[in-house]
Order: structure tokens, then sequence, then C-alpha cells
């Protein structure tokens, strides 16, 4: 196999990425054993081979981000490509997206793969030009959160899977969902902030009231868009303030950081 | 006989220049540097290798200009706790419909300096967020000066060391180090500025030393022997008049060196140090 960085074009379900770096890993459960009166030893493998693909990417259209997010909370697999390697057996473990103002949008994510990964025909290298989402061109919406305007930002989401094998059985014969969180980090400037809404208690102390000002939750999202001002995608976040803290440097003003969690559960539009 | 060889092409001569700042020439300037760069990020992806550049980074450009005292007013010293904006105006034969402007500018650095034989400078440089480059002309006035020059013959000089040794040069210097603030959505253009404190005035002079002898550096342990009042002020040629002066109060002996060789003078370089909490205070301390 003849194979470089032009060769490893990347997808998730048929989308393609355009991925700045990216790193497939597999591993297998082996167990040693020797029996008594034997000078060798024999190994046997205890568990299917496992892995994990992990890419950092531009972030140029809202498709890059819905293929991922379909597999928020999902136990179905997803199919992964990764230059002649490729699996069907791919799970979503992370992704997030972190900015700040002058600087390019990329997104990470990371898929636990279970199974050996196939091997294939190495791909040719293709031609393109991107224009990626940028945060000098990006708008955040996070009033409900006391921010009017940030300096910077990072989303993430996780999640985690038990997976189980039967008997006879070469691939994952049960998928459940243990635990899915998303949260958003954001800094802006005291002066940008309306700080009674940041209290972690809310305004009206620990009791909720019609307001929302209390414990409740908020949303919030951040438009992703080009500098050429075109709508790329939107991240959005439903949850509560967990932590705050402030810092300032020498000179500067006040920066309060806010950590924004929600507890994710998947809208599956039945109510039955 | 004259040949005519193709399109004649002129040329912009220090005449035909003018520097403004704020509305306000800038007299005694030798020189002005003015740039810009775009921070492209070439973006690399796999499957494809290059996929395109994109700009990552500050959009900002810089200017300095270096200037001989030649007039009682430094206006510069005015526009340091403020954003300012000017351009250097030019165009052949004085027609002045070129310019090269800066706009939300901050100035970063000053120095002023004079050796034996020459005449004092005063030298700024600032940077500018947003636009830069071309630009509208608002002012294109000439107003004629009589310079009066800060030499070093000129010169009014307070020191603990200057009565019994002779200074041969010295040197003021400080930077401000302007931060924008960028905000998501800015697009380049920073919501606010601050300046990291504390802002440090270098000061140091050159002696031909007769009596002074180096402080010994151990003294600096909890002592008042390397705090020292300074000033010295600019004069009017054949005048004691000042154009400008330095005031550094509690100024601390930070560094001291001593050169000797066959042929020259013993000679002694003393730096000191002051420090300010803001730009008011620095402007108010140092220039009163």
């Amino acid at each position: 196999m003849n194979a470089f960085f032009k060769n490893m074009s990347t997808s998730v379900n048929g989308q393609a990425y355009y991925a700045e770096s990216v790193n497939v890993s597999e591993s297998i459960q082996i167990e040693y054993f020797s029996a008594m009166g034997t000078k060798n030893y024999s190994a046997f493998p205890t568990k299917k081979p496992e892995g994990s693909i992990s890419m950092s990417f531009y972030i140029t259209t809202g498709e890059e981000i819905n293929a991922i997010e379909s597999g928020y909370a999902n136990t179905g697999f997803s199919s992964i490509q990764v230059g002649p390697f490729s699996t069907d057996y791919a799970l979503l473990n992370s992704f997030s997206v972190s900015s700040d103002p002058n600087s390019i949008i990329k997104g990470d994510a990371t898929y636990s793969y279970y199974g050996q990964i196939n091997s294939g025909q190495v791909p040719d290298q293709m031609n393109d030009t991107i224009v990626p989402a940028h945060g000098a061109a990006s708008i955040d919406s996070m009033e409900d959160f006391g921010a009017n305007r940030i300096l910077d930002f990072n989303y993430s989401f996780s999640q985690s899977f038990d997976v189980k094998y039967s008997l006879g059985s070469p691939s994952p014969s049960k998928v459940t969902m243990t635990d899915a969180t998303r949260s958003m980090s954001i800094n802006n400037l005291i002066s940008d902030t309306d700080y009674e809404k940041t209290n972690l208690t809310g305004a009206s102390g620990l009791c909720n009231n019609n307001e929302g000002e209390g414990i409740s939750k908020r949303t919030g999202c951040i438009t992703l868009k080009t500098l050429c001002q075109n709508r790329v995608g939107q991240l959005d976040i439903s949850g509560y303030i967990e932590s705050r803290s402030f810092s300032a440097s020498p000179g500067g003003e006040l920066i309060e950081s806010l950590d924004i969690t929600e507890k994710y559960v998947k809208e599956t539009g039945c109510d039955g | 006989m004259y040949i005519c060889l193709g399109m004649a092409y002129t040329r912009n001569a220090y005449q035909d220049q003018q520097v403004f700042i704020n509305g306000t020439e800038i007299k005694g300037v030798q020189s002005f540097n003015g740039s810009w760069s775009v921070p492209n990020n070439n973006m690399i992806a796999a499957g494809y290798e290059s996929v395109g550049s994109e700009i990552e980074g500050e959009l900002a450009g810089e200017v300095s200009v270096s200037r001989n005292v030649v007039t009682g007013e430094d206006p510069i010293t005015g526009m340091m706790n403020g954003m300012v904006s000017g351009y250097l105006l030019y165009g052949p034969h004085q027609t002045k419909n070129k310019s090269f402007n800066f706009n939300n500018g901050y100035i970063t650095s000053y120095s002023s300096s004079c050796s034996i034989g020459e005449i004092a400078t005063s030298d700024f440089s600032l940077t500018a967020y947003g636009n830069i480059g071309t630009g509208a002309i608002s002012d294109t006035n000439y107003e004629e000066i009589n310079p009066v020059i800060a030499t070093a013959n000129d010169m009014t000089l307070n020191t603990p060391f200057g009565s019994t040794n002779a200074i041969q040069s010295y040197s003021l210097d400080f930077s401000l180090e302007t931060r924008p603030i960028y905000r998501i959505g800015d697009m380049f253009t920073p919501s606010k500025y601050e300046v990291g404190t504390p802002i440090t005035v270098s000061t140091s002079f050159d002696i031909v030393a007769n009596e002074y002898e180096i402080k010994n550096l151990l003294d600096a342990v909890c002592s008042d022997e390397f705090v020292e009042n300074i000033s010295f002020s600019l004069n009017e040629k054949c005048s004691e008049n000042a154009i400008q002066s330095f005031t550094l109060d509690n100024a601390k002996l930070i560094s001291s060196s001593i050169s000797a060789t066959i042929g020259d003078n013993l000679s002694i370089n003393l730096e000191f140090e002051n420090q300010f909490s803001d730009v008011t205070g620095l402007i108010y301390n140092i220039f009163s």
C-alpha cells in the first residue's frame, strides 16, 4: 500500500470532511497463557479489535455539523472512511468546536469503532478550495445566559455507550447509551455581561420564577458564518450555568467565564 | 539636442510629504514608515493537500515616525491616552493628492535621545487596527515654522552625577502594551483596547567618568541608595528656554557598566527605570 496525506480523504456516513488531521488507532485484548509442563506460551484474543478515529476539520457547511449531530444519542452505527480504511461500526464519542474572534473555526470529532478496520483501495488526491466558518464573522446569541457579546467559546458534546457482544456474533449485538452531555464554555467582558443573570442561584435565588431567572433551563446559540457572511451552521445549547469564574490581567478588564451544561436527551418526536 | 525616450516618471521628494495625526501636522519628521500585512493561513486537508488560504489573526498595521525636536510643542504626548488616526500625505510636485492612512491607531512606543554633536530626536510608533492604507484626506495645510532646534550643547541636566562627570548622551524610551479586545463577530475591528501595566520608562546616560564610582550591587538590597531624582530639558539654541522637559522622580538605577580601552576616556553607562500604573500618570510625571 502506498498512501500519503493527500490520499486520506475522510467521510462520515458519506459526508466529506476537510480534515486538517486524522488519526486511526486500534488494539486488541490478548490473553496470554501457558500450562505446567510446557516450555512455550499461547495467546488468544478475549475481545474483538476496537479502535478510535479522531479528526480535526475545517467547518465549511452545515451538513458537516449535521452528519456528526446525527450521532448524538444515537445507538446506530456510523460508517467512516479514512483514505483506504473504513468501518461500518463507529459510534460518536465526542464533538467539539472552539473559536476566538480572529480565528478560523474548526471542529474536532472522535469516534470509537468495533471490529478491525477494513482496508481497500487508496483514493486519488482531490482538489478543492474551501471557505471555512470564521470567528470574525460569526454571531453569538447568549443573552439568556447574561452574555451580550462573547470573547470566545468552546462548544462540546460527549457521550458514552455500553457495547455488548453476543456469543457467535462477529459484530456488536447490543448498544445502549449510558450518558450524553452537551456543554458550552464562554468568556465575556464584565461590561458586556448582565451580571445578575449569571448568578449560579439565579436572580431570584434557588427557586424558579416565571421570568426564568432562578435555576432554570436557558437557551443560546452561536451562528457560524464565513468571512463572506455566508451562514454555515448553528451550535445550540439549552442548559444550566454550572460554574463561573472571574479573571483579570494587569491593565485589563475583568473577564467572566461561564460553563453551561446540558444533559442531552434526543428529541425523537414521539410523545406516546 | 534632447531625445525623449518615453514617459517621464516623477518622484515624491521630502518636500512633497507631510504627516498628519488627529488633524495636526507633525513637525520635524525625518522618516515615516508604514506597513500592513495579511496573516493568511494556508489550509491543508487530508485527501486534498492545499485547500486555499484564509485570514487568521489580527488585521493590523504599523507606523513608525522619526523626528528631530524642532518645536516647543509635541502633540504626540497628548495623544498617548487614546485612539489616533492620520496619514502620510504625498504626491509629486506637492499635489498632496495621495495618502497612506491609518485609523484606530494607538501609540505603542516613544523614545527621545541626544548625543554630543546631534540634534535631539523624538520618535514614536503606533499600531493601527482596521483600515490602513488609502483613505480620505481631510487636511493638506502647510504651516511654515521657524525651527527651534534642541542640540546637545543646549541641555540642562539635573542628575546626581552630571556636575562632576561629562554626560555624553541620554536616551529615554517606553513602550505601551496596547491590547485590542476582539469579540466574536467583530470582523477584525476591536471593540475595546486596554494597556498592559506597569508601564516602564527606561532612561540611560553615557558619561565620561571623572569622579563617578559605580555603586555596589548588593547595596540595592533594602536601600534607597539606588533611587534618584533626575530631570533634564532640551533648550532652545543658545538659550535656557526649554523646548521639552523630562522629569524622572524616584528613578531606580537598574544597571551600570564601565568601559575602558587604550586611547579612550573611561566611560560609564547608567540605566534607570520608572514604573507607572497608567498612561495618564506617565504623561503627567514625565512630560510635565
